[in-house]
C-alpha cells in the first residue's frame, strides 16, 4: 500500500486492547513425535 | 523519570484489505503484500520485514517497527485508498476482504494512510466479486467468525462497496 510519506508518530495505548473476547484462537499445532534414539547393536 | 502520556486512549480506526487463506484447516487473513498470516485472539505485532540492501555488510541493527525511518509497520488507509487492492487477482488466495482495523501502539501516520506497530481487525466485509468461489462466500464469511468480529457478506460487488463508500463519506 502507497500511503506516502511519514507525518507524525503517535502513542497509542488503548485502555482495553482492541480484541473481542468471543475470538477463537487456532489450536496449537503438535509438534511431531520424535523418534526414539536409535541404539548401534553391539 | 517521568513515563509521556500517550497520545490516544482509543485505537485508531483505519481500512484495509486482506487475503483469506487456508491455514491448518482453517480460514485466516493474510496481508496482501507479504505472507504474513493474521492471527485470531491476539494482535499481530509488528517487525520490520523490509529488506536491506547489502544489509549483512551495513550490519544495520534491526529495530522496532514501525519507525519514521523505515517503510515497515502494519500498513492501513482510508477506504477509498484500501480498496484499491480489493481487485487484484487472486493466484494464491481464497478471496480478498475489506474491512476496518484497530491499530495501536506506536503509530505513524503517513500522508495516506498509517503503520502501526499493533492491530487486530475491526469489522469485515466479503464480496462475491473478489471470492475465488462466489457460491463459497456464505462458508467464507462463517470462517471468518473465528476472528470475533463482525462479518458481512455483500450481496453485490462494486456498487455495494461504492454505496459503503457513499455512506462513511
Amino acid at each position: 500500500m502507497k500511503i506516502g510519506k511519514p507525518q507524525r508518530t503517535y502513542r497509542v495505548e488503548p485502555i482495553e486492547t482492541p480484541v473481542p473476547r468471543r475470538a477463537r484462537p487456532s489450536e496449537p499445532i503438535a509438534p511431531k513425535p520424535r523418534e526414539p534414539a536409535r541404539v548401534p547393536a553391539r | 523519570m517521568t513515563a509521556l502520556a500517550p497520545d490516544f486512549a482509543e485505537p485508531l480506526e483505519a481500512w484495509r484489505v486482506w487475503r483469506v487463506v487456508g491455514c491448518h484447516g482453517e480460514l485466516s487473513l493474510a496481508s496482501v503484500m507479504r505472507r504474513t498470516v493474521w492471527p485470531a485472539g491476539e494482535p499481530l505485532r509488528a517487525e520490520c520485514l523490509v529488506p536491506r540492501a547489502f544489509g549483512w555488510l551495513r550490519r544495520r541493527p534491526q529495530h522496532d517497527a514501525p519507525e519514521e525511518a523505515c517503510d515497515c509497520g502494519i500498513y492501513a488507509a482510508d477506504l477509498e485508498e484500501a480498496s484499491r487492492y480489493l481487485y487484484d487477482s487472486l493466484p494464491d488466495a481464497l478471496a480478498r476482504v475489506v474491512g476496518q482495523v484497530s491499530l495501536w501502539g506506536v503509530v505513524v501516520e503517513c500522508e495516506r494512510g498509517l503503520r502501526a506497530s499493533r492491530a487486530y481487525p475491526g469489522s469485515l466485509y466479503v464480496s462475491r466479486g473478489t471470492s475465488r468461489d462466489p457460491d463459497a462466500v456464505d462458508d467464507l464469511a462463517a470462517g471468518l467468525e473465528r476472528y470475533g468480529v463482525p462479518v458481512e457478506v455483500l450481496t453485490d460487488d462494486r456498487p455495494t462497496l461504492a454505496r459503503l463508500l457513499e455512506a462513511l463519506s
